[in-house]
Formats: C-alpha cells, sequence, structure tokens
C-alpha cells in the first residue's frame, strides 16, 4: 500500500487516526510526510497545552502530550540503555544517531541512552519535538525531587512536589539555582521550607503550594514572584500578611499575583485589625460583591482539592494599588484569608456589582 | 433487503419481497437500484442503503427512475474491482437505516485490498466507511519502528523523493518541448 497514492484528503484522514507517538516516528521518515504530518495536524496541534517529561527514580523519563481538555497521551520513553537490547534501530534526531527500541512489549517507543550521555540525548529529542510540535508549545519537567538537576531546554518550566522535611539545605539550594524557572512547585514540610535567597527561582514559580506544619509564616509570603499561591500553615504571623497586602497595595512587588490563600491550623486572623491596617475599601452591603475564581495553574490531582479552578469567593472588602488603580478582593475570614486580583481599575470593578 | 445477483448484467434481478400488508398504514414498498463495477456483475441495493453514498444518493434523487429504468440501466463504477463494490454494497446493505458503530473489525485485514477499498469508498463518498478504513489504516502502523512503517506504506527516502521530482520535471519539460516544436509544425 502506498500512502501517497491515496487521496490527500485520505491521507490526512489517516494521519487524523493515529497518535502522535506514532505520527513523530513517521515524521522521521521523510520530509515530505513531515510536511503532510504538519499540515494535518494543525488543528490538533491547537488543542495541545503542553508537552510533559515525568521522570522518575531510575532517571528515566516519560513523554506525554497534555490537552487543554485534560486528556494525555503517552509519547516515548527516555530510558536507560540495555546493551543486550539487538532489536535497537537507529534514527537520525536532530542530525545525531540515536537508538530507538519499538516492541510489543511497550505500549510506547523507548529511546534509549546511555547515564553519561543522558543530557545529550533529551537535548536531541527535544529539539526534534520543537521542530515538530513547534516553537510556541510548553514543556514541562516533573522532576522526582531534587537531587537531579532539571535540563535548561527552550521553552522548558520545571514542575516539583516534594517534602523538605531532613531536605539537606545546600543541596535544595542549589537545585533551585540550577534550575530552569518553574511551573509550579507543591512543598510540604515540619519546618521551615523554603530557600534562602529571596531570588531563588523557587520564589518565582509561576504557582506555589505549601503546607507546612512547624512554623510561623512561610517566606513565599515575603518573595513571590510568581501569579498563584496558596499556603497552608501552623501559624502566620499578622504583621507578614498585614505587610504583604501594603506591598502588593503600593505596587512595590507581587505584580504578577492573581491569587493568594493562606489557610491557617492554629489561632485566627485578625479581620479588622488587618483590613484597617491596609485601607480597605468596602462595597456597599445591599450589594452583592463578584465572586472571583481562576483556573488553577497547579492541579493536585493527587488530593482532596483537585479541582481545576480556584475557590471561588466573594468579599465586600478589595483593596485599590496606587501604582495602576487595579482591583483585589479580600476576604478575611477565622482560619483562611482569600485575595484575589482583578484585570479591572476600581471604576471596571464597580460597575461588576449587581 | 436487496439481493446481489453474480453474474452478468443481463441476469435478471430478483423482484422485491412485498411485505405484508399492515392494518394501520398500507407499507410504501422500496425502491432498488443497480450498480456495478468492474466485472460488469450487477448489484441491486435499495435506496435506503445507497443512502449512505452521497454519490450515489445523489445521482438517484437527480435521475428520479422508475424501477424499470432503474434496472434497465445499472450504474457503472468501471474504476471499482467487483469484489471491492461486493463489499461496499455488503457494507451499505447491513448498516441500512441503523446508526454506525463507533468500531467496525469485518474491513479487509490485506493492505491490498483495504488500500482498493479504501479509495472505491472515497470515490462513492461513503463518509462513515470511509472514517473505518482510514482507522484501520493507521492500525496497521500502530506500534511499528519508523523502517516497518516505511515498507507497509512504502514510503520513499528524500532520496527517492527528489531523484522523482527531477524525472517529473525532466519529463514535463520534455513534453512541454514536444508541443512547442507541433505547434510550431502546425503553423508552418
Amino acid at each position: 500500500m502506498k500512502l501517497s497514492k491515496l487521496p490527500l484528503l485520505v491521507q490526512e484522514e489517516v494521519l487524523h487516526n493515529m497518535e502522535y507517538t506514532d505520527l513523530f516516528l513517521l515524521s522521521f521518515l521523510s520530509k515530505k510526510v513531515k510536511k503532510l504530518i504538519k499540515s494535518s495536524q494543525v488543528n490538533r496541534s491547537k488543542k495541545i497545552d503542553y508537552i510533559m517529561y515525568d521522570c522518575d527514580h531510575a532517571q528515566e523519563i516519560l513523554v506525554y502530550v497534555f490537552y487543554k481538555n485534560d486528556w494525555n497521551e503517552k509519547l516515548l520513553l527516555l530510558a536507560k540503555h540495555d546493551d543486550t537490547d539487538n532489536d535497537c534501530h537507529q534514527l537520525s534526531v536532530s542530525g545525531k544517531m540515536i537508538d530507538i527500541h519499538v516492541s510489543d512489549k511497550y505500549t510506547v517507543p523507548l529511546v534509549l541512552f546511555h547515564i553519561e550521555k543522558r543530557e545529550d540525548v533529551i537535548s536531541y529529542i527535544h529539539n526534534s519535538f520543537l521542530d515538530f510540535f513547534g516553537n510556541s508549545v510548553e514543556f514541562r519537567w516533573k522532576a522526582c525531587g531534587y537531587k537531579t538537576r532539571i535540563p535548561h531546554l527552550q521553552n522548558l518550566k520545571g514542575c516539583i512536589k516534594f517534602s523538605s522535611h531532613d531536605a539537606n539545605k545546600e543541596i535544595l539550594e542549589n537545585f533551585f539555582t540550577s534550575s530552569p524557572t518553574f511551573k509550579w512547585i507543591n512543598i510540604w514540610a515540619h519546618g521551615s521550607t523554603e530557600p534562602a535567597n529571596p531570588e531563588s527561582k523557587f520564589y518565582q514559580a509561576e504557582s506555589i503550594q505549601i503546607l507546612q506544619l512547624r512554623h510561623n509564616s512561610p517566606d513565599v509570603l515575603r518573595h513571590f514572584q510568581g501569579k498563584q499561591a496558596v499556603l497552608k500553615c501552623c501559624e502566620c504571623e499578622v504583621l507578614d500578611v498585614i505587610s504583604f497586602l501594603n506591598r502588593w497595595k503600593s505596587g512595590d512587588a507581587y505584580l504578577k499575583l492573581e491569587y493568594l490563600s493562606i489557610q491557617l491550623f492554629e489561632g485566627e486572623f485578625p479581620q479588622n485589625e488587618i483590613l484597617n491596617s491596609i485601607g480597605a475599601k468596602h462595597i456597599d452591603e445591599t450589594n452583592k460583591p463578584p465572586t472571583h475564581c481562576l483556573p488553577k495553574v497547579y492541579i493536585d490531582y493527587h488530593s482532596f482539592c483537585s479541582e481545576p479552578n480556584t475557590d471561588p469567593f466573594s468579599s465586600h472588602a478589595y483593596v485599590v494599588r496606587v501604582t495602576d488603580n487595579c482591583v483585589a478582593s479580600v476576604s478575611i475570614q477565622e482560619k483562611l484569608i482569600y485575595f484575589g486580583v482583578w484585570n479591572k481599575t476600581e471604576d471596571e470593578f464597580l460597575k461588576m456589582i449587581e | 433487503m436487496s439481493s446481489t445477483e453474480q453474474g452478468t448484467s443481463s441476469a435478471a434481478p430478483a423482484e422485491p419481497t412485498t411485505a405484508p400488508e399492515s392494518a394501520a398504514a398500507p407499507e410504501v414498498p422500496e425502491s432498488f437500484y443497480y450498480v456495478h463495477g468492474k466485472d460488469k456483475v450487477v448489484h441491486k441495493v435499495s435506496a435506503g442503503a445507497l443512502q449512505h453514498s452521497a454519490l450515489i444518493h445523489g445521482m438517484i434523487s437527480n435521475l428520479g427512475y422508475t424501477e424499470e429504468q432503474a434496472k434497465a440501466n445499472p450504474f457503472p463504477f468501471e474504476n471499482i474491482d467487483g469484489d471491492i463494490l461486493q463489499m461496499v454494497v455488503d457494507w451499505c446493505n447491513q448498516h441500512k437505516g441503523k446508526p454506525t458503530p463507533p468500531e467496525d473489525t469485518n474491513l479487509p485485514k490485506q493492505k491490498e485490498k483495504l488500500f482498493d477499498l479504501v479509495l472505491a469508498v472515497n470515490y462513492l463518498e461513503i463518509k462513515e466507511l470511509l472514517t473505518y478504513c482510514c482507522k484501520q489504516v493507521a492500525m496497521m502502523v500502530k506500534g511499528k519502528s519508523p523502517e516497518e512503517i516505511r515498507e507497509i506504506w512504502m514510503i520513499p527516502t528524500d532520496a527517492e523523493d527528489e531523484a522523482a521530482e527531477k524525472e517529473a520535471k525532466k519529463r514535463a519539460g520534455k513534453e512541454a518541448a514536444g508541443e512547442t516544436a507541433a505547434a510550431a509544425g502546425d503553423a508552418k
């Protein structure tokens, strides 16, 4: 059967029925075929959210394509070379010959590397992904612990979920110094968790989720430069909360912040003291305030809060940033603070109120 | 139901069976049409089954044939092998008036037969069957190595593509030169 003898629309329909793992291998066969795949997959590629490198403890990496509807498909496995494997094929990837293994034993093709060439092979494959999926696709590297560095690759952001209990501070600091920027960080610990350096890439993560049991205010409240933060801690200094809110209000910090929640396990937030200290404004009690809710940057599928959106909240209290008149709703309950930034000026915000 | 007649185009098609009369409403007799492929074997197919083919359905709608006219003028599909047309007719009969299932496992496994079926189904514009066929073609290379895919789908290398392109250009050039010479000859 000669594929090229089929009418073009039929060829495209055939490709439409193939998974990316097969299309990716097919793309290596000729320039003509690669061109056909790219042109036939334009609509499908628009549905891609990101490509995920998922590492395990053996330093092997399973690569997934994640779609915007959360559906995903496996693409390939970067695996350690078993030199006894005689069933390898050679593939020219980004101008370098690499070994691949395809068999019914595995659901995806294996791209094989010798441990000393691991980073090189990852880099060749990554470049071929950029060529195949386009330069605008986001890549995420889900690290397994903080002991193996995340490579610096185009469009790649790190993701990590770990416990810093008994962590070696130096290794932890080095990990965040040597890593690319992070999409999300999920960390839990008994004590202080965060790197000391305020410029650490830790604080530049787009989303941070912290569960901190025996410590006071998380440092992330002071140094965070990302979009969304969910903090669960034993205690939290009121002055730290007030300082955070005032710094946001002055436009000195947290310019990218969209959402923050702080949940306490012990003690309570003094609502009036905080609102008075930050000069909060109030919507008339007879009016219904708008509900703040955003798609989460990080969804923890392994927890009870695997909702795709941030907790919806509404509050009559709000603050206005002096530098650009941007509004944020503030809700302070006994053990919970919600802070949600609106991409609206005060006038625009007040127009939303019913 | 339709019947398929093996033999020649002159073979008399069987009369459609008459359904028992219903007390509630008289049933409208189903109309039938006739098609043949390269082998001239005529297949009698109901209009209901032929609705799967956008091409034939369009032809039927425009023609307004009576039963006798339809019998006397079978639709000729000289570009479709007889056994392939038989498969298509069988599929249309099996799925007449029914919602099509998500999978169809009765498609040919041999790649050449499947290839011919794809071409026929594409020509006859049978959308659902084309989708099944394309899925089946896609499944042929699932989990195969690049070289196995190359072999199954006969994909030329870049060098072969370039050589074929050069050859095509050369041929086109020769043809153009021939046409120019012929035109010059005519002018004289």
